[in-house]
């Protein structure tokens, strides 16, 4: 694994320039440009809200900063798989023509997502700081909720902490996945429903809170939000950005270790099929 | 010296079914076959793309690799850039490796040429301050400055492949493979990739390059490797590799044809007699019809009352041959064998392009040859003094009639046979010809 992050660390102006082409090639000739990095989650938080705050009165107030502080990490984390698990199939001419190495396709794809979020970002902060945000025992339920807001280097330092597990999370993920579909090209669709019914699984467009006062079978609430690596990551969002509380030291470590297995398994199932890719593709 | 390439004993092996096969289940494709260690399951499951191939390639040469399709050529090239691992054998390459296995590969039809160059540098391994500082030539060479800021996508075929040959020739390894891409283009530019090669070889860089163009071969190598099913037939002196190819893919080609005859001659036993035409002035298809369809399966027809048993063809020295060169002596021998006595038969022969183009029919009647009369076996010969005819397969019929045009036996598109010339010359038939040449010299002023 060293050897692979010393030629991705070699390979990387290769790994800048393909995301710049992304970047540059999914809004070329659109009107708007980059522009949608930040319309496309406003619009996806509009949807949404428009359903639960109109259709099915869905209580909370400040409900739309609520989605969108969950919405952003979630974006990130599902279009990284989705691409990622095409990734090197659809590569298939620079895996089969040219020697580099193929983890950094995956990585392209995490990355350019990556960007996309930070840049959506932008949008979240000044949104929840002009339109509100919901209370903090609202979103996190009574007991969680009594802890004082964060020293604000804390605060960032956690967000921080926080990004780094989300990619090394998503990018095990994604290298497992993307490894895997070049063999069974099923892979992406299944990936693609998958994540639909984790989208809904995990405390996005619900509060923790609500969970543990529905009458929600114990198994699937402790599924959604307790053995979910999705619902501690939206939950370290929500707590950062609506609460400026930030996660317990001892959470964001386990969080850590927890990524960095998930990350070196999806590296040893990539490893494993490397060889097979310039045959497969 | 170190060569710059060596390759030893390195073989490679192709799964040959595809996963559906073997993985019947997303569980067995990762538990049973993917997850544990291949074992070695029986040759028949794998196709051979390699076989042992061991060869060293000194820095400065280079090296051409020739075989018919499917010989493992391009297998080797990716061996050798490493794309893929040898299943066994080791393969060492000194040096910077720069692959040209197909141009462009990598370019992002959205966006423009110009970040295309720095984007597909950087995938060659090109660093961002030599793609800076070689972004003009790669521009001049691919002659594309007006061009460079719109998308890829608008490129022509032509532009697309000119900018992908000018950036990897640009990106100066000590190694460079290429794989049938010098067609790249028009002949100015093809021409100016040439001599971005030679080039290339007065700078003592090695190149590698899989071609089936023997003439550019022939120009651009010292030392040629002939694969032929993954095994290295030949490897060393281009001239001398290149001609032991040449022989063996015309005697290939001797014993295609001669296996396609003998294959004929069991049809033509088993081929029924079709129904006579229609009795009376009406004239017989094999003389009224032009062929409309290119290919037509064989027929049959005929009373039988002399029956072919065998159409055989020589050359000038007796040798049963189905190729021939243009302009060769051929002999056609005919047996038949006549149930009764037949007064006045007539033999004719007929050659047929395979796409139909009906290219010469003659028989004794129009030759004033008179047959008097047969009975039983015999044999009758017809001998082409030349066979002008150019470069293609054809289809050779036979027939035996009576004068007044009652068949006998007919036999139609069956036999086949083909012409192979050197010379690019076109249409159907070489006319003896010669050029006279009578130019004035031109007239020097101030003389």
């Amino acid at each position: 694994m060293i050897g692979s992050i010393v030629s991705i660390y070699r390979h990387r102006a290769l790994v800048g320039a393909l995301v710049s082409r992304e970047l540059k090639a999914r809004y070329r000739s659109s009107l708007l440009g980059m522009l949608w990095s930040f319309i496309n989650p406003l619009l996806l938080m509009a949807v949404y809200a428009t359903v639960f705050m109109v259709f099915l009165r869905f209580g909370m107030p400040k409900y739309a900063s609520f989605l969108l502080a969950g919405l952003l990490p979630w974006i990130w984390f599902s279009s990284s798989i989705n691409d990622a698990a095409v990734s090197i199939v659809s590569g298939g001419n620079l895996i089969k023509k040219v020697m580099f190495p193929a983890e950094i396709l995956p990585l392209v794809s995490v990355l350019t997502n990556l960007v996309h979020y930070l840049l959506s970002l932008a949008i979240l902060i000044p949104f929840v700081a002009i339109y509100g945000a919901p209370k903090p025992e609202q979103i996190l339920g009574p007991t969680l909720a009594e802890s004082a807001p964060s020293n604000p280097i804390w605060l960032v330092a956690s967000f921080l902490l926080v990004m780094i597990i989300q990619f090394l999370f998503t990018y095990g993920l994604a290298l497992a996945l993307a490894a895997l579909t070049v063999h069974l090209r099923d892979i992406q669709h299944i990936v693609l429903n998958l994540t639909t019914l984790w989208f809904f699984g995990s405390p996005i467009i619900y509060p923790v809170a609500q969970l543990s006062s529905t009458k929600v079978p114990t198994l699937l609430k402790r599924l959604a939000v307790d053995y979910n690596p999705i619902a501690y990551l939206v939950v370290a969002h929500h707590k950062i950005f609506l609460c400026r509380i930030a996660p317990s030291f001892m959470v964001l470590m386990a969080m850590l270790g927890a990524a960095f297995v998930v990350f070196y398994l999806g590296y040893l199932v990539f490893d494993k099929f490397r060889d097979s890719f310039a045959e497969e593709v | 010296m170190r060569p710059a390439v060596e390759l030893s004993h390195v073989s490679k092996l192709y799964r040959r079914f595809a996963r559906l096969r073997q993985l019947k289940t997303l569980k067995g494709a990762v538990v049973r076959d993917l997850w544990r260690r291949p074992k070695l399951p029986a040759a028949s499951k794998f196709n051979v793309a390699l076989k042992d191939v061991s060869m060293s390639v000194a820095p400065g040469v280079t090296a051409g690799i020739i075989g018919l399709n499917a010989s493992g050529k391009s297998t080797l090239l990716r061996v050798i850039a490493g794309i893929t691992k040898p299943t066994s054998g080791s393969v060492t390459v000194s040096g910077k490796v720069s692959t040209l296995l197909e141009v462009g590969a990598g370019f992002h039809p959205e966006i423009s040429g110009r970040e295309n160059i720095y984007i597909n540098g950087a995938i060659l391994g090109l660093p961002k301050r030599q793609i800076r500082e070689r972004f003009d030539d790669i521009v001049r060479f691919a002659e594309l400055e007006e061009f460079i800021d719109y998308p890829v996508k608008t490129y022509s075929s032509g532009m697309f492949m000119r900018l992908g040959f000018s950036i990897a020739v640009n990106v100066d390894p000590d190694v460079l493979l290429i794989d049938e891409v010098l067609a790249v283009g028009d002949a100015v530019f093809a021409q100016k990739c040439y001599e971005k090669l030679y080039d290339y070889k007065r700078r003592g860089k090695t190149i590698i390059m899989v071609s089936h163009d023997l003439g550019a071969i022939r120009r651009l190598c010292e030392e040629v490797a002939w694969l032929h099913h993954g095994k290295l037939m030949e490897y060393g002196e281009a001239g001398h590799v290149i001609g032991k190819y040449m022989e063996e893919v015309t005697h290939g080609e001797l014993k295609r044809y001669a296996q396609e005859h003998k294959k004929s001659v069991e049809v033509m036993a088993t081929i029924k007699s079709e129904k006579l035409p229609a009795p009376g002035g009406e004239k017989l298809p094999y003389k009224v019809v032009a062929p409309a369809k290119p290919v037509q399966p064989a027929k049959r027809w005929g009373t039988r009352e002399i029956e072919i048993t065998s159409v055989v063809m020589r050359d000038r020295d007796g040798e049963e041959r189905y190729v021939f060169s243009c302009g060769e002596t051929v002999f056609i021998e005919i047996a038949f064998e006549a149930r009764k006595r037949i007064e006045g038969p007539v033999f004719g022969i007929g050659i047929f392009r395979t796409d139909g183009v009906w290219c010469y029919g003659t028989n004794t009647m129009i030759d004033g040859v008179k047959v008097e009369s047969v009975a039983g076996r015999g044999e009758i010969a017809v001998k082409l003094k030349s066979l002008p005819l150019l470069s293609a397969s054809y289809y050779l019929d036979v027939a035996a009639h009576s004068a007044n045009d009652h068949p006998y036996d007919y036999l139609n598109r069956l036999f086949t046979f083909a012409v192979r010339s050197d010379r690019p010359e076109m249409g159907v038939f070489r006319p003896e010809h010669e050029w006279i040449i009578d130019v004035q010299a031109p007239e020097v002023p101030g003389r």
